[in-house]
């Protein structure tokens, strides 16, 4: 259940990514890619992510967990998002 | 609430000082300067709705914009970043600021960065073997800049993570290496002295760090978008009221200018944006208070609060003719009091910008 909610929570992170902060051009986008490093994942983006978290999987990101380790990548988050949620 | 000094009598006074430090420690008195902090801290407790309240007011019964102003920056962007992100040493900075006896100042905009911290270019390097960063960097639009105590700042400490590699920093003024301008000339807001506060080789200890930088300007931003534009709402809740006086008491081929139904629609127009953008701006506080969704409404009702200001403003002084336009009557200082409104606590571009990314555009 939790594999499969992380890789549901994974497909909708990526499908967000491409089609909203990279209008659709995801050719080198995977669930490693550097976001913070390649500068994808900018602050206004970031707080656009959090949202969508809490919008579509009722998730509330806490301040502090919004760190480099944590938003590295889309794996990253998404593992995030199902620790939270519990 | 009557304080502050009228534009005539401030003589385009440029610090909080010159304006007289009275009116600051009066802010102090009257909880506007500590309304968002902890009681345990000096401050009056309140939440997001009802500090808005307090600024509304305090826009309303004070004569001097960029005063309430400068409490605004004071307040969003240094006092309520320590109470949430500070350790116990850096609060116990908060009962002088919430007094009145110190002044703070947020040093975060550069030269190539204003809303856009990823872009930062003030450095804190690790200070060698002691505890501690190094802070090199110049901050280019200081509000309070020129007088202030206490200054939270920004900078970059891991320059491959983005925005979230920038460490927001405490640090008091007189340290060594924080070198302050005099205050800028601007259009508006007179009461609060801007300028430049640049960082050369500023030793700052462990203990100065605030927390993630992202994290800790996101919050004061967040808020002053939503409260502190409630100054706004009561400065317009007066300028209408003055206006509409004056429409009553002037006439002009006989009749008063508010028998004149173009006059009088313009004063209607005028009321229909004030409430209009009150609303938006108290369902934004609301929506922080009930840790609701708040990114969207904060935007939206910034938006809708400075632009209301500007073309109240500007009704303003068409109502009055001539002496609109002239320095003496007070009305056109609101015009270019209200013109920052459009670029601080982020631009009405980048409010847009973050109202489409939200709406999923």
């Amino acid at each position: 259940m939790s594999d499969e909610y992380h890789r549901d929570v994974l497909e909708k992170l990526t499908e967000l990514v491409r089609d909203e902060f990279l209008d659709g051009e995801d050719e080198e986008l995977t669930a490693t890619t550097p976001l913070m490093e390649w500068g994808i994942l900018k602050s206004i983006e970031t707080t656009r992510l959090v949202t969508y978290v809490r919008t579509e999987f009722g998730v509330r990101v806490p301040p502090a967990q919004v760190t480099t380790e944590n938003f590295r990548d889309l794996q990253s988050i998404a593992g995030l998002v199902t620790a939270l949620r519990g | 609430m009557e304080f502050g000094q009228t534009a005539a009598q401030r003589d385009r006074c440029r610090t909080i000082r010159d304006a007289g430090e009275y009116d600051w420690q009066r802010l102090g008195e009257l909880g506007v300067l500590g309304a968002a902090i902890p009681v345990e801290h000096g401050g009056r407790g309140l939440g997001a709705l009802d500090t808005a309240l307090v600024f509304e007011a305090a826009g309303y019964g004070c004569h001097d914009t960029g005063l309430i102003f400068a409490a605004g920056a004071h307040l969003f962007a240094v006092a309520l970043p320590i109470a949430a992100f500070g350790s116990e040493s850096q609060k116990k900075k908060l009962p002088g600021l919430c007094d009145g006896t110190l002044i703070g100042a947020n040093a975060m905009t550069e030269p190539d960065a204003g809303s856009d911290i990823g872009a930062l270019k003030t450095t804190a390097v690790r200070n060698g073997d002691d505890d501690g960063y190094v802070l090199n960097g110049m901050k280019s639009f200081v509000s309070n800049g020129p007088i202030a105590d206490v200054y939270v700042t920004y900078a970059v400490t891991d320059p491959t993570a983005g925005h979230l590699g920038t460490t927001g920093f405490v640090v008091d003024a007189g340290t060594p290496g924080l070198v302050r301008g005099e205050p800028f000339g601007k259009l508006g807001m007179n009461g609060c002295a801007a300028g430049t506060v640049e960082f050369r080789d500023c030793a700052v200890p462990e203990d100065a760090v605030l927390g993630n930088g992202s994290l800790v300007f996101q919050h004061g931003m967040l808020w002053e978008r939503a409260c502190l534009f409630a100054i706004y709402l009561g400065v317009q809740d007066r300028l209408i009221e003055r206006c509409i006086r004056h429409v009553k008491q002037r006439k002009q081929f006989g009749r008063r200018l508010s028998d004149f139904q173009s006059v009088s629609n313009r004063v209607v127009d005028m009321r229909l944006r004030l409430e209009s953008a009150r609303l938006l701006l108290y369902k934004a506080c609301w929506a922080i208070d009930q840790d609701d969704l708040a990114v969207l409404p904060a935007a939206l009702s910034k938006l809708a609060v400075s632009q209301a200001a500007v073309q109240t403003a500007l009704d303003a002084v068409e109502l009055f003719g001539g002496r609109g336009y002239q320095t003496g009557e007070g009305i056109e200082e609101h015009l270019r009091d209200a013109v920052g409104g459009l670029i601080f606590s982020g631009t009405s571009d980048i409010q847009r910008q973050l109202a489409a990314l939200e709406l999923g555009l």
